[in-house]
């Protein structure tokens, strides 16, 4: 396979950068050794910063986080939901941080409208009545899951391509250029080449292990962050604890649900991250200063993502370092043809894209300027199932009566499930209940895919896409990947409902026995 | 104020395998019995009735003997509820309670000392040791490799004809599979409806006939579970007459009609027989000095001589999980449990050394009585099924033998007194 430019990693970055030089006419191949958003583009709280939170600690990202915020409002506002934001200081808080609040903004072209706390109780019933001081600011929510598909799915249209469940495994390098990338179909294990002009290292956390086939050194260092999923939404705008960044500060609504986090811990794989029972209890006490409720109400699910540091000495917590991204020419180093981008925040990256292309173009001699600032990104079906409670009103709206709901928690209809696969088989790779799961809300509801897994793989051996044992693979698989998300939040329902799940699982279908062991094979 | 009040000699707070088997067994026994029971747990039952299948599950070794297993179990754990009881008790209870269910047109199919291999909903198999008839069909059918026709209906989710087959592959390769359009029906269907529906004698024909042209060259014809509710047999019989072969059933995902017959059939069989069964939450229970409890169930006051709790484990409330620990929320019984959340659970769901949790639950001595620090806390409270301690059913295989030795064992203690 031949193409101008491959990116390795289909996160936000890698979306971004695929569509930006599609947009300047340039054939491209995306991607992944997992598929959209596997790292930290999914594990983040899907915010689209105003900028305020970085006013104190870093005026100019503050700033571009201002602008970009703009830019996405405009040209995907399908991914949006312009929520408006409160900025809350409880008691206890630091007076000096408060005071400045507002200057800060102002310096940064932020917009911070002081509240008074008794309307701000008003408009937020469920912030704390211990709040001193409330300020509101342009924050909104965006689906991570959504840009990046959309993103995808417009370069596509304009004739580039994504290749799912491909993993790059090695560089030929000649004459101080990658000739031929090797890479591995994760499902099948076959490898398969592909020659490109340019290469570009969008792999986040594992930007460093790309380098190294490269014989490149880059030092990325991973810090963790966990999140909490509430079954209910808990306020109409996102809510930011008004103090120096810190644990568990921010509150996010996103369709149904809200999203609190986050932690920061300094790990040292970023294949091997779980959501901590610590973590979800610091998180709950934590975030119970700001929004009460946070203690009793139920959570669905906790989540980690992994951001990648480029070593930098002298950071003293990881999140004050980890905003800013780091743009690599590798020519330096003797490799001609490859860049490496990685760091950076979800609201900024389709600046992070922009100027990955600037460099690209401008070393491959392509003068064609960047479009996406100013060219709206058409809304795609692809992400059409992944916003929570979306489902039931595209249901309700076209009265599918005879159409069969798989997932009723999330209402997920069966051909809502058909759709998702015939656009994954689009994308090289075999569809897989998994992926089914990151393209929509199916296992996401409160019974946690204890019913809806069992009967899409059931439905997908119907339909012929694997096998009777293909199933039990993928369903051990979709249930342990979700437990991963489940397990540290095991209380009051959650726990009833864990226990049906292993009841169904282990209980009647014997999944945790051996009685069909050796005959195992996906 | 109450607007009712009873007295009984034994009062069982649970209406799941554990609260059925104890309400029979008292009843039997001529003590006089009320039965609480806040929901309809049985419904989500298979109708496999486990004694032992996999220990240690460690080595997932899995038992042709279910007794073998148990023998082994009892070595190993002590505080096992098994380990409270003889051979020939859990022979004798497991032996009453399918006789009672026969009893009740419920037939179970079992071979003594024997495992049989189970087929579940996705072609998985499990080892199990009794099942209802229906269900031993099919599983014999696929021992004796017939030929059959395995069918599953439009519109109903979570059962695929062709991934049993599939998944069996190997084992039944002379399994066939159709698909039909349940008559009179169209989008989404359920078996409850289904089963309700083929008790008219004008829908099996119909049914017949749409599997006719299929069936003729098979031996014997399956289904997911759905063949009757109240008439299940002779919905079996009628079906199995106008097709000239045996029919089958595989049990479905919860709710199972396996489940639902069950369930239905003890109601029934349990108030014949002289128990009061209500459908009521026992909100407050206090120790009498003179009645041994006085117990509030919504509107009503009951005078019991004798509680058994069979409130099961978090699904039916009988252990509720808060933040830090597990408690026991009507007696607020002392309750054996790890040290801290950490280790309620492995980072692998299918863990090969079952959850902490699965340790959590009540501890009791040889009389199946709850104890603290070793000692009975109460003369007149048993504690039976799944919300004993250490059982792991799930991952054991051997819920419904611990529910109904432990009934047995509880009832005989109460009726020696």
């Amino acid at each position: 396979m031949k193409t101008q430019v491959l990116i390795i990693g289909a996160g936000a970055t890698g979306a971004g950068i695929i569509r930006d030089l599609a947009l300047r006419g340039l054939q491209c191949v995306l991607v992944d050794k997992k598929d959209v958003n596997a790292g930290a583009s999914g594990g983040n709280h899907g915010l689209l910063h105003s900028g305020a939170r970085y006013v104190a600690s870093d005026a100019e990202a503050a700033k571009e986080c201002a602008d970009e915020g703009k830019i996405i409002k405009e040209i995907a506002p399908q991914c949006v939901e312009k929520t408006n934001g409160l900025f809350i200081a409880v008691e206890g808080d630091d007076d000096k941080y408060i005071a400045d609040f507002s200057d800060r903004c102002m310096r940064c072209g932020i917009t911070a409208t002081a509240i008074d706390v008794k309307d701000a109780r008003e408009m937020e019933p469920n912030i704390s009545p211990r709040s001193i001081a409330v300020y509101e600011v342009p924050d909104a929510s965006v689906d991570p899951f959504m840009l990046s598909l959309d993103n995808v799915a417009h370069a596509r249209q304009l004739g580039s391509s994504y290749l799912r469940f491909s993993e790059v495994v090695g560089f030929d390098v000649r004459n101080k250029k990658i000739e031929t990338v090797h890479l591995r179909n994760a499902q099948t294990n076959e490898t398969f080449d592909i020659q490109a002009d340019w290469v570009i290292n969008a792999s986040g956390a594992w930007a460093g292990q790309i380098t190294k086939m490269a014989d490149i050194p880059l030092e990325v260092l991973f810090s963790k962050g966990t999140l909490l999923v509430t079954q209910k939404r808990l306020s109409h705008r996102v809510i930011n604890r008004l103090r120096q960044a810190a644990d568990a500060d921010i509150l996010v609504p996103g369709g149904s649900v809200s999203i609190i986090g986050t932690t920061s811990q300094r790990i040292s794989d970023p294949d091997d991250i779980w959501p901590t029972v610590q973590e979800v209890d610091a998180i709950v006490a934590e975030g119970g200063v700001m929004v009460p409720v946070l203690e009793s109400t139920r959570y669905i699910r906790a989540y980690c993502g992994v951001r990648p540091l480029i070593s930098q000495p002298g950071a003293s917590d990881d999140r004050n370092v980890s905003r800013g991204f780091a743009l690599i020419d590798h020519a330096e180093q003797g490799v001609q043809n490859f860049t490496t981008i990685t760091g950076g925040k979800l609201t900024t990256y389709r600046l992070m894209a922009e100027k990955t292309s600037n460099l690209v173009c401008d070393r491959m001699g392509i003068s064609v300027p960047c479009k996406t600032h100013t060219t709206p990104m058409p809304s795609t079906t692809d992400g059409r199932w992944t916003e929570p409670g979306l489902s039931p009103q595209e249901w309700m709206q076209h009265n599918r009566s005879q159409d069969i709901m798989l997932c009723e928690c999330e209402m997920i209809p069966k051909t809502a499930i058909d759709h998702i696969i015939s656009n994954m088989q689009s994308k090289h790779g075999k569809p897989d209940l998994t992926g089914i799961g990151l393209r929509s809300r199916v296992g996401k509801g409160p019974c946690q895919g204890t019913y809806c897994s069992a009967r899409i793989a059931s439905h997908m051996v119907d339909r012929g896409d694997i096998s009777g044992k293909g199933a039990i693979v993928q369903l051990k698989r979709f249930l342990q990947e979700r437990w991963r998300g489940q397990r540290p939040l095991l209380w009051d329902n959650p726990m009833i409902q864990s226990e049906l799940q292993e009841a169904i699982h282990c209980g009647f279908l014997n999944l945790d026995g051996h009685v069909n062991a050796g005959e195992d094979q996906s | 104020m109450s607007l009712s009040t009873d007295y009984c000699d034994v009062l069982i707070i649970g209406s799941g395998l554990a609260g059925m088997s104890a309400t029979f067994f008292s009843l039997d026994q001529g003590l006089k019995t009320i039965q609480m029971g806040s929901s309809c747990p049985l419904q989500f039952y298979s109708g496999f009735f486990d004694l032992m299948g996999t220990y240690p599950i460690q080595e997932q070794k899995t038992w042709e003997n279910p007794w073998d297993g148990i023998e082994k179990l009892c070595q190993d754990n002590s505080n096992h509820p098994y380990a409270f009881l003889t051979k020939d008790q859990i022979i004798q209870a497991a032996g009453n309670w399918l006789n009672f269910l026969k009893h009740l047109n419920i037939d179970y199919h079992y071979i003594p000392n024997k495992n049989i291999q189970a087929i579940t909903s996705i072609g998985t198999r499990k080892f199990t040791h009794a099942v209802p008839n229906s269900i031993w069909n099919g599983i014999n059918a696929m021992d004796q490799q017939q030929k059959a026709l395995l069918v599953d209906i439009d519109g109903l989710k979570g059962f695929s004809a062709r991934q049993i087959k599939e998944t069996l592959q190997d084992i039944w390769p002379q399994l066939e599979t159709a698909r039909i359009i349940f008559p009179g029906t169209s989008g989404e269907v359920f078996t409850n409806h289904m089963a309700n529906a083929l008790e008219s004698k004008n829908t099996q024909e119909q049914l017949v006939d749409l599997l006719m042209p299929r069936a003729q060259h098979v031996e014997s014809v399956g289904f997911p579970a759905m063949l009757g509710s109240f008439y299940h047999n002779e919905v079996c019989q009628n079906l199995e007459k106008m097709l000239g072969k045996p029919v089958f059933e595989i049990p479905t995902l919860p709710l199972s009609m396996q489940g639902v017959r069950i369930q239905n059939a003890l109601t029934h069989g349990l108030t014949q027989k002289g128990g009061q069964l209500f459908q009521k939450t026992v909100t407050q229970v206090e120790p009498d000095g003179k009645y041994g409890f006085i117990v509030n169930a919504e509107d009503q006051t009951v005078f019991a001589k004798n509680i058994i709790l069979a409130t099961g484990r978090f699904m039916g409330k009988g252990l509720i999980a808060k933040r830090t620990t597990i408690s026991e929320p009507l007696f607020q019984l002392s309750v054996y449990q790890p040290k801290n959340r950490r280790e309620w659970h492995h980072k692998n769901f299918f863990d090969n050394n079952g959850h902490g949790i699965h340790q959590t639950g009540i501890q009791i001595d040889n009389t199946f009585r709850p104890i603290d620090s070793k000692k009975v806390v109460y003369d007149h409270l048993y504690a039976i099924g799944t919300i004993l301690a250490h059982n792991d059913w799930m991952h054991y295989k051997c819920g419904s033998g611990v529910a109904v030795g432990s009934a047995f064992g509880a009832v005989n203690h109460i009726a020696s007194k």
